[in-house]
């Protein structure tokens, strides 16, 4: 596993602090990267022990799902920029990818996703970069809608009305991940990178600044954070993770229009980081777990599934704000408040 | 010449609609600082209702609109009690998405109650046409013009020349101080998203005649009147209007001259290079500097 590698890296170069263990910075008691290892871990298991080509859809759809929300983790939850523009970003690097790998290996449409992916990302974000909250949540708004009518219109990259069908499942070094079980392996493979990153991100001082940003701009660059590098750092990374996604999403699927990347795919991002909790990289995860599974298993609430949806926004941040997460972490606390009797009652729960 | 003058009038009358759902942005900014992104699912739901009354209550025209006009200022105070109101204190982003679940719980119960097919409203002067200058102009585009003429000399009114108004504008000056001359700001927000509403219905019955009814009316209306807000700064009535009609113009000029599939693109194009160039608007002074 890729994550145990760099998990111990940091205890090797420096020997000599082992005895003071204490004086690592607490982010790294949180144990990101073993974290990282139990996704994958789950991820292997998933793919070995699940058997219908149903369960496997959902699982590769829960694996793509999770890589964008991490994505807009990134861009919303730690930098606090409020961009309607992830399923746009979404959807280029579908098309992007498409348009490069079409009698080629899928690795040629996957540089394209990401290059595409970040140098929009990277133009728009520097043209709007002095507007604030509301003018760049619309400027993004207006920057999906723009992107809709240009997959739909420019027929050279995409195709007539943006819909095209066959797209070849992915492929690399001549192999082709054709079955349920080998595309969620090598979905699952881009999942762990992406959560690798960003909890390198996590234990990085980037991490702090971003939240410095994201909770007071004008105090964040009064104390040095490098605040535009960071604004649009994280702006083109997580539309790049949005992008990737758009590419796995296509060839996964093998069949993209522009309804694929329409209003409802945007909203389904919301839900995946707001309901998962918005305040851990975990989020995501679940949250993605949750729009993906959750549908099936309320097939009864039928036409209702939309209405349920809306009302779960205004709930989960009014009630919720720290969403599955949030809940997972307070019954923990719970119990362990529960458990140790010899600890002082009131210290024990907030620690 | 006909082309042109047929693309101006549609253009203006266009702009107009957009005008009349920015003031309603503008209103309720001015009063809480916050933008309700469940503005153009208000205008489809406005359209619906005015629908619904016309053929199931089989009511006048007029009295339709007068149904859908009230309706949605009860629909405006209830999304200000239910998605604005708990979170008042909290960050600008939880009220954005909270006002983003009010209009996706809009939008699926107008699916649930009016199904997905596309409908019509008529108009009070059908399809009746009038020569300008050759060209044949669709008297609704004039009735437009008019009634938003109408309703921007009321809401410039209701802003300068009435206590409400005078606390309004107490209120975007400086919330603090205004909250501590005792102006109630509960209540001024209730009344200030009530009116939006209204304003929306009165958009959606004004545009809905002049074209297909469907769950997306409101969106591209609520998009172009953002960019209206943006153009005009947020700041002043006169910004806005003129931003809105910018806006109806550049999207059916550059439709009629350069390229038909793009016209939904330029009124954005512009929005983005005005954000880009003078993020305070064209007309703003500070008080965009907010944002």
């Amino acid at each position: 596993m890729p994550g145990s590698e760099v998990g111990t890296a940091p205890v090797a170069a420096e020997p000599a602090a082992r005895p003071a263990r204490g004086a690592r910075p607490p982010v790294y008691r949180q144990r990101q990267l073993h974290g990282v290892a139990a996704v994958a871990v789950l991820v292997v298991a998933l793919a070995l022990g699940v058997d219908s080509a149903f369960s496997y859809g959902l699982l590769h759809s829960w694996l793509v799902y999770s890589i964008v929300g991490l994505g807009f983790y990134l861009v919303f939850s730690l930098s606090g920029q409020f961009a309607f523009s992830q399923g746009a970003f979404f959807g280029l690097g579908a098309y992007a990818s498409v348009w490069a790998s079409e009698g080629r290996s899928f690795a040629w449409g996957l540089a394209a996703a990401v290059a595409l992916t970040a140098l929009v990302a990277l133009a728009f974000a520097a043209l709007v970069v002095r507007s604030d909250h509301f003018y760049f949540a619309i400027a993004t708004l207006a920057f999906s809608h723009i992107a809709l009518i240009v997959f739909r219109e420019l027929e050279w990259f995409t195709a007539p009305g943006g819909e095209i069908v066959g797209i070849p499942k992915p492929d690399l070094f001549g192999h082709r991940f054709a079955t349920g079980q080998d595309l969620a392996l090598f979905l699952g493979a881009f999942l762990v990178a992406a959560l690798l990153l960003t909890a390198l991100i996590e234990r990085s001082p980037l991490r702090r600044e971003a939240v410095a940003f994201r909770d007071n701009r004008q105090v964040a660059a009064t104390v040095g954070v490098p605040v535009l590098r960071l604004r649009l750092g994280m702006f083109v990374l997580g539309s790049t993770y949005a992008g990737v996604a758009g590419c796995l999403f296509a060839h996964k699927s093998g069949f993209i229009s522009t309804e694929s990347f329409a209003l409802e795919l945007g909203i389904d991002i919301f839900l995946i980081v707001l309901l998962g909790g918005a305040g851990s990289m975990w989020g995501p995860v679940l949250g993605a777990a949750f729009v993906v599974w959750m549908p099936e298993q309320l097939r009864f609430v039928g036409e209702y599934r939309a209405l349920i949806y809306g009302a779960l926004l205004v709930v989960v941040v009014v009630a919720f704000p720290g969403g599955l997460v949030g809940l997972v972490e307070a019954v923990g606390r719970w119990l362990r408040r529960g458990r140790g009797p010899g600890r002082p009652v009131g210290t024990g729960g907030r620690a | 010449m006909e082309r042109f003058v047929s693309l101006f009038v549609t253009g203006v009358a266009q702009g107009a609609v957009f005008a009349v759902v920015a003031l309603g942005f503008l209103l309720i900014y001015k009063a809480t600082g916050v933008i309700n992104f469940a503005q153009g699912d208000l205008v489809t739901l406005g359209t619906y209702i005015a629908i619904w009354a016309a053929s199931d209550l089989e009511m006048p025209l007029l009295g339709a609109y007068a149904v859908a006009v009230a309706a949605l200022f009860v629909v405006g105070v209830l999304i200000e009690r239910f998605a604005y109101a708990p979170i008042r204190d909290r960050s600008i982003h939880v009220v954005v998405i909270s006002t983003l679940g009010a209009a996706l719980v809009i939008r699926a119960v107008i699916v649930l109650w009016r199904g997905t097919a596309p409908t019509r409203l008529r108009g009070p002067l059908g399809f009746e046409v009038v020569e300008v200058l050759g060209a044949r102009i669709p008297k609704q585009n004039l009735l437009i013009i008019g009634v938003t003429a109408v309703c921007v000399a009321a809401v410039w009114l209701l802003f300068h020349r009435t206590q409400f108004g005078r606390q309004v504008r107490a209120l975007a000056a400086d919330r603090m101080a205004a909250q501590m001359q005792g102006i109630r700001v509960a209540r001024m927000s209730m009344l200030t998203f009530g009116l939006a509403g209204g304003l929306s219905a009165l958009a959606g019955v004004l545009i809905a005649p002049t074209r297909a009814v469907s769950i997306d009316l409101g969106f591209g209306p609520m998009l172009y009147a953002f960019a209206a807000s943006i153009l005009g700064g947020m700041g002043s009535i006169g910004g806005v209007v003129v931003g809105a009609l910018a806006i109806g113009l550049v999207q059916q000029l550059g439709g009629g001259y350069i390229s038909p599939d793009y016209a939904e693109v330029y009124p954005f194009v512009l929005m983005l290079l005005v954000i880009a160039l003078r993020p305070q608007g064209v007309f703003g002074s500070e008080a965009g500097a907010r944002l």
